[in-house]
């Protein structure tokens, strides 16, 4: 026989632990018909009887209709959909406020069951309720799910699902008999609970030391650190064996077995290059991502997520966003991607797209690796100022795009907090792990569509020739020839015609910003060796055996790990700062050097680097997590702020040398940010309601 | 009274809530914002705007300003 269940119950009530105890790894993540809220389905089989179990948001009430999308999914699911028995999870020690949702389940006349969670606590707490009283109290079933173990809970359910009178039963029986008022929770509760409770608990101790007004500030900002250290410090010892390893099999391989088998160079290029080289640069963000969700989870499920909103509540509101915006934002200095995914934390939909907006202004990991380069080149002696200045700049204006969307799209949004704070409990192991996998999964699975089509797309560009013949000075690639078509756009900001590898490095960035790096280098080193028709050398691919890129790979991993002290120390990766200054120049440094005209072309360079759109795998998760209309606007608005910052640089700072010029240029820039913002309120707020995207 | 004058580590009874904006008055009902029900003002958030409230056994973050709509009977 086959039961359909749904788990409905409050937020923090251990629903997912029950749902995760019964299912076990049987689950699946999908989204419910429309929107982007996460449906969770499971299955457990017995015997000969399969239970088929949705759980369903957690949700305080099924009447609230501005309560958002997990209300109505909810509300929506229990009246109109298709299942047997309603499985109502209760917190033991908070029975009055979770049998109010309880008396709303019993009003639709269901078949029903009670499942009791967190008795442990209730048993420590002096208050656990009498079982059998309750479920005679309110007239239906009610089992204690912590004291049994998996298989006992499965055979007890089922038990009682079969006693239970079928849907159709309990429909005619309604019909025939007038429907019984649901009777108030205090008659229910008679004589349910009587222990007395304890005056402090664990959680109020605990709390007592985490949100102590001196301490709660150093408790947090450890907290951060430490998510931080290992979100993206350890995370970050896996990118390079994992970028290798899956090079090799995406990218090496297939191409080198092409080659042999006869496949024509543009395909391989197509392939391997475009398509296999965007699956080795999602795969090299699997280990940042994983840790981060693994952190992220430990947090929310030991309760603490909750109080670290509330310490930097304050300085959040002061922009418009509630406390927990905050550890997107933060994560932003690492990698923009987990950045874009923590801003699920948030449950307002205006303010998460807030968030959006701003994170990728936080310089990331990526960044850094160009300013270190223009450090080693142009910024000898004050290095570590001009790094520290352009993090400070990306905050300034991160949170200035928050003032100004919220000013032109969402003036409405009120900065209201009314949280629950979650007891304190010991993370189990089971739902860190399984949600960190289901969230890894579909950021692959959804992210990975546009990070590989991008980067397939410029990737492509890069592999094919000119269009232009090489006795008219044609660049090696399509897309330098691009990228030197696009130099006069540039020179507003003070790059020359020649500097057409600063050009093609701001295309390039857009695949990773850390590709700036690397294509600087090349370029600039193929034009100090006077060699333009180098091209076939990029595509040249030596081949090893699978065997040598394990070893590689593992060897990679070991020397990573052994310097992973560092990481803890120096999670941002800063004193790559300081040994820049030591650094040799090379051909390609004073090619650079040349070719920018001064520091004052590269330091606005650098501010355009800092500022512009988000790289491919940004783009991606935005557009998994924000939809294509805000992706479109956040990728439009970075980067006009990055042209008129970056143009304003560099004309301010050359304004003596020409200044009535100057002044038309800023004049035109200022205008055209202008302009955007008008834009915003009049062509984007029609759309960004309709457009809005849900919780997940 | 109002739940928002409260002194830390104080309990009192609610004796109505009336918030302004029918969303947040129905969320304050279903944490569990009832008349008749205990409140404890637990602790204050760094620079005080935040306030962590015990309302029957449910700890809830709330700002002083929403606070404010939350009347209290007469402390004993």
């Amino acid at each position: 026989m086959t039961f359909h269940i749904s788990l409905v119950g409050n937020p923090n009530t251990g629903k997912t632990t029950l749902f995760n105890k019964l299912a076990g790894t049987r689950q699946k993540v999908g989204n419910w018909a429309g929107v982007t809220v996460d449906c969770k389905t499971g299955v457990f089989i017995r015997g000969s009887e399969r239970v088929d179990m949705t759980d369903l948001p957690g949700i305080y009430s099924l009447n609230n209709q501005t309560g958002g999308m997990d209300e109505t999914i909810a509300r929506r699911f229990l009246t109109q959909e298709d299942y047997d028995v309603i499985v109502n999870v209760v917190d033991a020690t908070n029975l009055k406020r979770n049998l109010k949702l309880t008396q709303e389940l019993v009003a639709l006349g269901r078949p029903m069951v009670i499942v009791l969670t967190m008795t442990d606590l209730a048993r420590k707490l002096n208050i656990m309720p009498d079982v059998a009283r309750l479920s005679k109290n309110i007239g239906v079933p009610v089992v204690d799910g912590y004291q049994q173990s998996m298989s006992e809970l499965q055979a007890t359910l089922l038990s009682l699902f079969h006693r239970l009178p079928t849907a159709l039963d309990t429909l005619l029986q309604r019909e025939a008999s007038q429907p019984t008022p649901v009777r108030d929770i205090s008659v229910w509760l008679h004589q349910v609970v009587t222990g007395r409770s304890q005056a402090k608990n664990i959680t109020d101790k605990i709390d007592q030391i985490v949100l102590h007004p001196w301490l709660g500030i150093p408790i947090f900002l450890l907290a951060m650190y430490a998510m931080f250290a290992i979100a993206i410090g350890v995370g970050s010892l896996f990118i390079d064996p994992i970028d290798t390893f899956a090079g090799y099999w995406f990218v090496t391989f297939p191409s080198y077995w092409m080659t042999q088998l006869g496949v024509p160079d543009g395909l391989i290029v197509v392939l391997a290059n475009g398509l296999g080289g965007g699956v080795q640069l999602v795969a090299s963000f699997i280990p940042v991502i994983g840790f981060l969700y693994i952190c992220l989870s430990i947090l929310e499920d030991s309760g603490y997520m909750a109080r670290a909103a509330f310490i930097v509540d304050r300085i959040m509101s002061s922009i418009g966003l509630p406390g927990q915006a905050f550890i997107p934002l933060l994560l932003g200095f690492g990698c923009n991607v987990p950045s874009i995914m923590a801003t699920r934390s948030l449950t307002n939909v205006k303010q998460r797209m807030l968030t959006m907006a701003m994170a990728p202004f936080m310089s990331c990991g990526a960044r850094l690796a160009v300013y270190v380069m223009f450090v080693s080149v142009f910024f000898r002696d004050k290095g570590g100022l001009l790094v520290f200045g352009l993090y400070l700049f990306g905050i300034l204006v991160a949170v200035g795009t928050a003032w100004i969307f919220r000013k032109q799209l969402f003036r409405d949004v009120r900065v209201s907090v009314l949280m629950e704070m979650p007891h304190y409990h010991r993370p189990r192991w089971s739902n860190v792990g399984l949600s960190s996998w289901h969230k890894v999964r579909s950021f692959v699975l959804r992210a990975g569509k546009t990070i590989v089509l991008v980067s397939a797309i410029l990737t492509i560009l890069n592999a094919i020739p000119s269009w232009k013949a090489s006795e008219e000075g044609a660049k090696p690639s399509a897309l330098a020839q691009i990228g030197q078509m696009m130099t006069p756009i540039f020179s507003p900001i003070g790059m020359g015609e020649d500097n057409w590898p600063a050009a093609v490095g701001v295309f390039t960035g857009v695949l990773a910003k850390e590709a700036v790096v690397g294509t600087m280098d090349t370029l600039y080193t193929d034009m100090a060796r006077a060699d333009v028709s180098s091209s076939s050398e990029n595509t040249l691919i030596e081949y090893e055996s699978p065997l040598s890129n394990l070893l590689g790979v593992v060897a990679l991993l070991g020397e990573n790990l052994s310097g992973a002290v560092s990481t803890f120390t120096d999670p941002l990766g800063l004193t790559s700062v300081t040994e820049a200054k030591n650094q040799a120049l090379t051909a390609g440094s004073y090619q650079m050097l040349v070719l920018f005209d001064g520091w004052k072309g590269a330091f606005s360079y650098l501010v355009f680097v800092l500022l512009y759109t988000p790289c491919a795998a940004t783009i991606g998760a935005l557009m998994k997590e924000g939809g294509l209309l805000w992706t479109i606007v956040i990728v439009a608005w970075s980067t006009s702020v990055a042209y008129v910052a970056a143009v304003f640089s560099f004309q301010l700072l050359t304004f003596a040398s020409h200044p009535v010029s100057a002044s038309l240029t800023l004049g035109l820039a200022t205008a055209w940010l202008i302009a955007f913002i008008v834009a915003l309120k009049v062509w984007v707020k029609p759309k960004v309601d309709k457009n809005i995207i849900a919780v997940g | 009274m109002v739940l928002s004058e409260l002194q830390k580590n104080q309990i009192a009874v609610i004796r109505e809530v009336t918030h302004p904006q029918e969303e947040m008055q129905r969320q304050l009902l279903a944490l569990g914002f009832d008349p008749g029900e205990n409140v404890q003002l637990m602790t204050k958030a760094p620079f005080g705007h935040t306030l962590q409230i015990k309302v029957g056994t449910t700890l809830v973050a709330m700002h002083s300003d929403d606070a404010k709509y939350v009347y209290l009977c007469d402390l004993l």
